[in-house]
């Protein structure tokens, strides 16, 4: 593939990656070849309306797609494949997660200690080490009193401190990576601008890079110098102005749908999950659309540096 | 919690009431005189007249709620009256053979604990693969042999053909594994098959996705992460299945010939010893309450929602 040309680069590079459910009613295809590269040192975007699969590329990086989906394509992680039966020991040691819904992704039957203890069993640490480190990451995620906290059950702390616990948990083993999914759905205004916060004080932890999955624009312009955007199980773009300067067609109907850009809606309705395209899937909804785009797919061109546009405008 | 359990309690209040007006009217309609009957053992046949001393003596000319209360009185006071068949009182026989069945019903519940959850859980870990498979069949086994048919198939295996085990009576633990064994049968392979799909289900949640993150091993995420949030429906329904046992107890000890009070309720039938069903039916039905008290209490010490110190940070 283009964008994933050297086994040398470091980073994380998806190349080629197909994702399958197998459900009962049939297959639904939730990744419809992607290729990517998220440069090491960085913070990426990945932004997209609701089933444009973003989630689903965070849990296939991860290797903890659920038993009944199946994936194609390969992902490296520094240069070094991640695959399911290696994948689990790299899991928080290089590449952390900061998962989505704070109040669902902890345990409510153990202590934060518990959660956070469990995330630094791969350190081999002493008891006292480990309690100590404990303290630290508390304290380092504006717990200035770590001890109660880390006694506390998870239904007894609010949803601002669950989010900030999990980063604490995510970053325990001062992986290089972060992948954080959806970090500020469902929060409040001022909670979100509290999460951008935390997620930036993750670098002082050892944290290098990122992966935000978000559909936070805000938060995604707030933190993020390289954006990718998603719709229909594929990345149409990427590049680090896409917010300021979009190219794809429908990353400028994306933004211009937001409310500050004046709430002006995409035509058509989004893709169902699993809906397939032989050309762009974009092309149905798209005012530029032609024959050719509904036939074939882009390939990936680069219109600027750094910048990656599957569209023919750009051919 | 504290309140919780208070309100719990008074809920259990009529469920007692109702028990008790059961075992009542069991007694009230039995067919025959009670007077006459009481007199009556061992071949001797009263006179009309001391049966109607014995009639004013037990207070049966008394109006039913009259005689409801009075009897209600006699059994707070532990007088669960006297046996027809052996002439002894009924709580002092009962006591004499609980025990027994206590003993037989904490070595079935210690096995439905340990081999349903035991097995379970490793069915969950396994998911699709052959554990899974080979518990999987031996759950099907399990429920569908007939108590009666696995105790004596197990007398023939391991009693006369092996001679490990001792055919029957009572004594140590060993008289005790055979029938453990057999009333735990079912019982074990409905809480394995609940603790399967209760793990199942939790493993199906984000905070599980969450923990995978963490890095951990299969079988950490299956019994550190899920098992405890998984323990809380099969808490509940060992509690309830504790009644069930000390059902089949009656088949049990009959066949192993373990003196407890399932076969007294069988001796009791075959007699048509009214007082002694009556005291049966009130003790099991007490200790089912009981025992489903005990369930929900360590329901809540699983759950940290509703404990005592669920207070704010």
């Amino acid at each position: 593939m283009t964008e994933a040309a050297g086994r040398t680069k470091s980073g994380i590079i998806v190349d080629g990656l197909s994702v399958a459910f197998h459900l009962p009613k049939g297959d639904v295809r939730a990744l419809d070849g992607v290729s990517a590269h998220f440069p090491d040192g960085e913070i990426t975007g990945i932004i997209g309306e609701s089933g444009c699969g973003k989630s689903v590329l965070g849990l296939a990086i991860l290797g903890l797609l659920p038993s009944y989906a199946s994936a194609e394509g390969t992902i490296m992680l520094e240069g070094q494949p991640l695959e399911p039966g290696t994948a689990r020991r790299r899991l928080g040691r290089e590449l952390g997660l900061i998962p989505q819904n704070p109040s669902e992704s902890l345990n409510p039957s153990r202590t934060v200690k518990a959660h956070i203890q469990e995330a630094l069993l791969p350190l081999k640490l002493s008891g006292k080490e480990r309690r100590e480190r404990a303290r630290e990451l508390l304290s380092a995620f504006g717990f200035p009193d770590p001890d109660p906290i880390l006694r506390a059950y998870p239904h007894e702390l609010s949803g601002g401190m669950q989010q900030r616990v999990l980063c604490a948990v995510g970053a325990a083993c001062s992986p290089r990576w972060i992948l954080a999914d959806e970090p500020t759905k469902g929060l409040d205004k001022e909670l979100r601008a509290q999460v951008q916060e935390t997620l930036l004080s993750l670098r002082g932890q050892g944290v290098r890079s990122m992966v935000v999955i978000t559909h936070d624009l805000l938060l995604a312009r707030g933190l993020c110098r390289r954006i990718a955007v998603m719709y229909g199980g594929q990345i149409l773009e990427t590049g680090p102005r896409v917010l300021d300067h979009p190219l794809h067609p429908y990353s400028r109907a994306f933004l211009a749908a937001l409310p500050e850009n004046g709430f002006q809606s995409i035509p058509g309705t989004a893709p169902g999950a699993g809906e397939r395209f032989s050309g762009c899937p974009f092309a149905p909804r798209c005012e530029l659309a032609k024959a050719r785009c509904r036939r074939e797919r882009p390939a990936a061109y680069r219109p600027e540096p750094e910048r990656v546009v599957r569209c023919f405008e750009y051919e | 919690m504290r309140p919780y359990l208070i309100r719990k309690l008074i809920s259990l209040l009529p469920v007692l009431l109702g028990i008790s007006l059961l075992a009542f009217v069991l007694g009230a309609m039995t067919p025959g005189n009670p007077a006459e009957l009481a007199l009556s053992r061992g071949g001797y046949e009263p006179t009309a007249r001391q049966i109607a001393e014995m009639e004013e003596k037990m207070g049966l000319n008394e109006p039913r709620p009259m005689q409801y209360l009075q009897w209600a009185g006699r059994v707070l006071k532990g007088d669960l009256g006297t046996s027809y068949y052996s002439g002894n009182p009924v709580s002092r026989e009962l006591m004499r053979r609980f025990p027994v069945t206590l003993k037989l019903a904490a070595c079935s519940m210690a096995l439905t604990v340990f081999l349903g959850i035991g097995l379970g859980t490793a069915a969950a870990a396994r998911q699709g693969k052959l554990t899974d498979r080979i518990i999987g069949t031996v759950i099907n086994i399990q429920l569908s042999l007939p108590a009666f048919w696995l105790a004596l198939l197990m007398i023939l295996l391991f009693a006369e053909t092996l001679r490990w085990l001792p055919t029957s009576g009572n004594g140590g633990l060993r008289y005790m594994l055979m029938p453990s064994l057999v009333l735990s049968a079912s019982g074990s392979a409905v809480t394995a098959r609940l603790t399967r799909s209760a793990l199942l289900e939790e493993l199906g949640k984000q905070y599980c996705t969450a923990a995978m993150a963490r890095g951990i091993g299969r079988w950490r995420l299956v019994v550190r992460n899920a098992l405890p949030n998984a323990a809380v429906p099969v808490t509940a329904m060992l509690g309830n299945s504790l009644g069930g046992m000390l059902g089949g107890s009656i088949v049990v000890e009959s066949v192993f010939a373990l003196p407890g009070i399932g076969s007294y309720a069988l001796t009791a039938v075959a007699n048509r010893d009214y007082p002694a069903l009556q005291g049966y039916v009130l003790l099991t039905g007490a200790v089912y309450v009981l025992s489903g008290l005990l369930a929900d209490i360590i329901g809540m010490a699983l759950n940290p929602r509703i404990r005592p110190e669920g207070k704010k940070v």
